[in-house]
């Protein structure tokens, strides 16, 4: 965990804003994802985040669903572990892997996520595990040193927050609007007040994640004081549209925004 | 802390967004059951507008041939055809409570698309409705009726375009609506409090059987059979039979047969795992993605279980059949020659394993069996099917 630890502090330290950037194993290839995940790291992005394809993503937009049954056909879980792998042996960057909860249980879940540690994971992002279900999780990830990463959304409220903040190890995942995954025209401020909340029980910085596509929109959400932001669907349309060269340019781009006050 | 299990089966697997709304309506489903006003509008609804209690009807040449007392549950007979209406009766008037304006439900046959489109416009509640592509081909008079109702359909494509997909396509649309938007589950399935809620507002079968057979028999019935696919009418059946000296028959799809991948059978090819918000039993490839489910019925074309299903199938309490598509439409015609009553391919599923009830029984002891809804919705693709044999 110490890869993501000292990404987090070093950004604290030198007030950096969080670029976290998502690419589905296995769209289009093995190959080609880990060496535009590598690409993203290499244009500015501070964690990487591999999504493991499932066949039901309920909180995935269009741009997701589609990249994660381009994945299916020839992406189980020994291709994902190979991206992990691809991706640690060129760097140090620290990883998170997204997946839902059945493929990560298929196979026991703490053989699974001792597993994906020792292949270079270092935070575990969850996109169906409500906290209520999570600390058979938790346990699981902190005994193979991983970083399980709580969600908060604009509807989280009351004493649920404080337990959220409280078991959150490294950063917390701030879903910004009500929906799934997907860049959005306009980017809602209905997270502020949880964040605000949130920051009330813990220090770990706040990521916002969903609907941000862009620098300009990556430049919103630092002006409202959240210490980084994570993209996926721009990405995955801009690897599909113009490969990884197109995904650099994104990352830059979002980079430049986020560094605008930076 | 972990919320709403049967056994090891159930809890809340969502994405975060959604807790709170799960929350709110099991504070709601709480207060109502608790609630005598609340009883009292759901009953008269029942009676008034539902047409309920729905009648045990002695099947007596069914009887004879299979040498048991035969009595159908006569869930065809209530208002839309199907048990589906108990459900969203209870659901839209837990909408109001909340104080929601919208309903959105997924559906597979239609049945339930229908039922909540109906519950919808008795309360003037907006509906909307997300039904798989290939359903809305299959069951298009339904998708009339939803739209006669005031409800507005969605085709959803993504996937195989079945009931799994219209799932997906209504908890993604929930997400982005929770604040104002009620989800109506259609079956004993989904995350806490939805199985237990579904169940319980379907319990009105399992309570007039158990009323019926009393003044019939003189006595709780030696067995009862419903068909599974999420497992709503059957759950509504065996929750208030459980406790009794039943014995209880559950009946799955098998499709084209176990053999192969085409078949809806959960329980019986299954293993555990998690989707749409619930720990049970799903069918699934060996990579943990979800397998597509087939039926020639398309309300039993589902990867998935109730959780309470898969507790009983686990402890025993339940056991847990399947009958192919070629047993289910035999079943259908048998009903229909014998008894006058056409059944829904689903309910035909139940009628179909009578045989190992009637091993399990002596003669003369009283079977049970559920027929869910009616058939008239499957009668074009049944005369499809058959035209081409």
């Amino acid at each position: 965990m110490s890869r993501l630890g000292d990404t987090l502090q070093a950004a604290r330290h030198d007030g950096q804003a969080l670029l976290m950037a998502y690419l589905c194993a296995g769209d289009p290839t093995v190959e080609e994802s880990a060496k535009a995940l590598c690409a993203a790291h290499a244009a500015g992005a501070d964690i990487v985040e591999i999504g493991w394809p499932f066949s039901d993503p309920v909180a995935d937009g269009p741009v997701i669903q589609a990249a994660s049954q381009r994945a299916l056909g020839h992406t189980g879980r020994a291709e994902v572990l190979e991206v992990v792998r691809r991706v640690r042996h060129a760097s140090e960057v620290p990883i998170a892997l997204l997946g839902y909860c059945n493929p990560l249980l298929r196979h026991g879940l703490e053989p699974t996520i001792r597993e994906l540690a020792a292949a270079g994971v270092d935070a575990l992002v969850v996109a169906d595990l409500a906290f209520e279900e999570s600390a058979p999780w938790r346990d699981a990830c902190n005994r193979a040193g991983v970083s399980l990463i709580p969600f908060v959304a604009p509807t989280t409220q009351g004493p649920r927050l404080k337990a959220i903040a409280a078991a959150a190890d490294s950063f917390v995942y701030a879903v910004a609007l009500l929906g799934v995954t997907g860049q959005r025209a306009e980017q809602s401020a209905s997270i502020l007040p949880v964040v605000e909340n949130l920051r009330r029980h813990s220090e770990a910085p706040v990521l916002a994640g969903f609907g941000i596509g862009d620098g300009e929109q990556a430049a919103i959400w630092r002006a409202r004081g959240l210490d980084g932001v994570i993209v996926g669907s721009a990405l995955v349309a801009a690897l599909a549209a113009g490969g990884t060269e197109a995904v650099q340019d994104k990352v830059r781009s979002i980079r430049s925004g986020l560094d605008k006050l930076g | 802390m972990t919320m709403g299990r049967f056994g090891d089966y159930g809890g809340q697997y969502v994405p975060e967004t959604l807790m709170h709304a799960l929350g709110e309506l099991e504070a709601a489903f709480q207060a109502a059951r608790g609630d005598a006003g609340f009883r009292i509008e759901l009953d008269e609804l029942l009676r008034r507008y539902v047409g309920r209690p729905t009648p045990l009807t002695e099947a007596r040449r069914l009887s004879e041939r299979f040498d048991r007392r035969i009595l159908l549950k006569r869930e065809d007979l209530a208002h839309t055809g199907a048990h589906k209406i108990n459900n969203t009766l209870g659901q839209a008037l837990l909408c109001r409570r909340m104080g929601k304006r919208r309903l959105i439900a997924e559906t597979g046959a239609g049945q339930h698309g229908v039922a909540a489109a109906t519950a919808a416009a008795l309360f003037g509640l907006d509906c909307d409705v997300f039904m798989g592509s290939v359903d809305v081909e299959r069951q298009a008079l339904n998708v009339y009726r939803m739209e006669l109702l005031g409800a507005r359909v969605h085709p959803v494509t993504s996937g195989s375009g079945t009931l799994k997909d219209a799932t997906n396509a209504a908890l993604r649309e929930w997400v982005a609506t929770v604040e104002h938007t009620h989800y109506a589950i259609g079956s004993v399935v989904g995350p806490h409090p939805f199985p237990l809620m579904v169940r319980e507002f379907q319990s009105v079968i399992g309570r007039e059987v158990l009323a019926q057979c009393q003044e019939i028999l003189g006595a709780a019935p030696q067995a009862a059979i419903a068909c599974v696919g999420g497992g709503s009418n059957a759950a509504g059946l065996m929750a208030p039979l459980a406790p009794e000296d039943v014995l209880l028959f559950g009946v799955e799809a098998a499709g084209g047969g176990l053999g192969g991948l085409e078949h809806a059978a959960t329980l019986s090819r299954g293993r555990p795992g998690v989707l749409h918000g619930a720990y049970s039993y799903l069918l699934q490839d060996d990579e943990g993605q979800v397998r597509e489910a087939y039926s020639i019925s398309a309300g039993l074309d589902y990867p998935g279980v109730g959780p309470e299903h898969a507790f009983w199938h686990d402890s025993g309490r339940v056991t847990y059949l399947t009958a192919t598509d070629a047993e289910a439409l035999a079943a259908l015609h048998l009903l229909s020659r014998l008894e006058g009553i056409i059944p829904a391919l689903e309910s035909a599923h139940a009628v179909a394993r009578l045989d190992e009830v009637v091993q399990a029984t002596a003669p003369g002891d009283a079977i049970v069996v559920v027929v869910s809804g009616r058939g008239d919705k499957d009668l074009d693709a049944i005369r499809r099917r058959e035209g081409m044999a």
